[in-house]
């Protein structure tokens, strides 16, 4: 049997279970949005299905990160981890895409034609687009981009301990801060509303840089939390 | 099936093991004894793979294990808190073990856990300690690896379920001679079903013996001083202790029919001290001393 088939199960089974509570409740919402189209409370707003499961993929690798040391304890190896995270990743990402247009397709043109109105934002809408399948780009590179985000802050926060991603996290935020306050964001903003296809499509680049950068650190990562050395995971030779 | 050279491995700037050497190509099954911090856990996560060592070199079953897909197929290490996810019951445990060991018996897995009670659909972590152990041991037994390691594998047993590991590991072992590893604190829970024992101490393994052999050494002498200090002189001296102007000491030496005529002749007693007293004493006595 291919040594990939037990890790790729494993981190199947651990994701599968957040992800049938998110669908369940993004079905819950889509139920209850229609609802309040259906009684006519739902002229004024906007509502927003994607909220829950584009939530969920960010906090994945948060959520699973334990199936590391359940693959690794198995005879697993780090490589096949992340592979097989990234790969189940994929997969609900795309199932979640699916589902997600699926019930805007239902409740745009089945349920709104038999007298219910009830409008959701899908970020599409910014692309001025009737074409579906950019439809079902925009929300896989939005998916993507957050898991790969949660991905590569999880990595350094398993790889470096909690002390030095703090001090990472609060730079970071004092960049931003800066650059926000005293440059001028405009060009963010247009790339965000007026071209919204390039938007995503550079999310997901960033999207692949994140992934290799947590795979690089993942695959010579530690056992524990806050055990690594140095980037390249090379030890001291103070023994003969 | 093992090999290791010169192996050494620290977190950080702390030694944990140096310049382990110890080498075995016969399918046996071997006890590793040591104390607590001696380095037994790291050793066996360097033999599976999930720790790189720092210098030396060490190979399994001819495999370089440190993230090596065929190690897993070669090599199954339970830990003694092997950590089991709060979704898995059971069943879901021998479906993993299946698909990460190429040789899984699942039909000796599906016995084991018939024999050991476990309920299959009650999930693993509300488990009691003792229970958790068997599924361990379940999946050390049923994987066949060709080098099976298990941490402490009879920890929150009791005296009958014990025994069924007992008799398990010897039944599957006679069926399929494979190299097994048990690490230990209590060398005579596992001594009987070892040919070879490891000993870890200061970092390094500083014996590996037949068990017989190691179950020779230790010799006991009670009675009055003035009798048995001149039998012991030149003699490593274990454990002395004095009642009085009676004192038992525990020597280095193997523990033979020539040790129990002196003795019968001085008029003291000359027993064989236990093996895991003997343990105990011989470590501690190398405290402090570079080995």
């Amino acid at each position: 049997m291919n040594t990939f088939t037990g890790p790729f199960r494993l981190m199947m089974k651990e994701m599968s279970m957040t992800f049938y509570i998110n669908i369940a409740i993004t079905f819950v919402l889509f139920l209850f949005f229609n609802f309040l189209g259906f009684i006519d409370a739902a002229d004024s707003g906007t509502f927003f299905l994607f909220g829950p499961l584009f939530i969920v993929f960010l906090l994945y690798p948060f959520i699973n990160f334990k199936g590391y040391k359940y693959i690794v304890s198995l005879g697993g190896t780090r490589k096949q981890f992340v592979f097989a995270f990234y790969l189940s990743g994929l997969i609900f990402s795309l199932i979640s895409v699916l589902l997600l247009n699926l019930f805007y397709y239902l409740s745009t043109n089945i349920i709104n034609s038999a007298s219910t109105s009830v409008d959701f934002f899908h970020f599409a809408n910014l692309v001025n687009t009737s074409n579906g399948l950019v439809y079902l780009w925009v929300d896989f590179s939005w998916i993507f981009f957050l898991f790969s985000l949660g991905m590569i802050a999880k990595t350094i926060w398993f790889n470096y301990g909690t002390i030095l991603s703090l001090v990472v996290a609060t730079i970071l935020l004092i960049i931003s801060t800066v650059v926000i306050v005293f440059s001028d964001m405009s060009w963010l903003m247009d790339l965000f509303f007026l071209h919204h296809l390039p938007f995503v499509t550079i999310l997901f680049g960033f999207a692949l840089v994140f992934l290799l950068v947590s795979y690089l650190l993942m695959k010579n990562a530690p056992l524990e939390k806050g055990n690594r050395l140095n980037f390249k995971q090379q030890k001291l030779k103070t023994i003969s | 099936m093992i090999k290791l050279e010169n192996v050494s491995f620290s977190y950080g700037n702390i030694p944990v093991l140096k310049n382990v050497n110890i080498s075995e190509q016969e399918p046996i099954i071997i006890g590793l004894w040591g104390r607590n911090g001696s380095g037994k856990t790291t050793l066996m996560k360097l033999l599976s793979g999930m720790e790189n060592i720092d210098a030396g070199s060490i190979t399994v079953n001819g495999i370089i294990p440190y993230n090596s897909n065929e190690a897993m197929n070669n090599i199954t290490f339970m830990q003694e808190n092997h950590p089991f996810s709060d979704l898995w019951n059971v069943e879901d445990a021998l479906r993993f073990g299946a698909l990460f060991n190429k040789n899984w018996d699942m039909e000796l897995a599906e016995h084991l856990v018939t024999l050991f009670e476990l309920p299959r659909k009650k999930k693993i972590k509300k488990f009691s300690k003792g229970m958790q152990s068997m599924v361990q041991i379940i999946l050390g037994l049923a994987s066949k690896a060709p080098v099976t390691i298990m941490d402490e594998p009879t920890n929150g047993l009791d005296a009958h379920m014990r025994k069924q590991f007992n008799d398990a590991l010897l039944n599957t072992y006679e069926e399929e001679p494979r190299l097994i590893i048990l690490s230990t604190h209590h060398i005579e829970e596992i001594e009987a079903m070892c040919e070879k024992i490891a000993i870890i101490n200061q970092q390094t393994v500083v014996r590996y013996e037949e068990t017989e052999a190691l179950k020779m050494h230790g010799v006991l002498l009670s009675g009055s001083a003035e009798t048995i200090e001149p039998l012991i002189e030149g003699y490593t001296i274990l454990e002395k202790r004095k009642l009085g102007k009676q004192i038992n000491v525990m020597i280095d030496d193997e523990f033979t029919d020539e040790w129990k005529s002196i003795a019968k002749q001085a008029g003291v007693t000359g027993e064989k001290a236990p093996l895991q007293d003997y343990l105990v004493n011989f470590t501690t006595k190398r405290e402090g001393q570079k080995i």
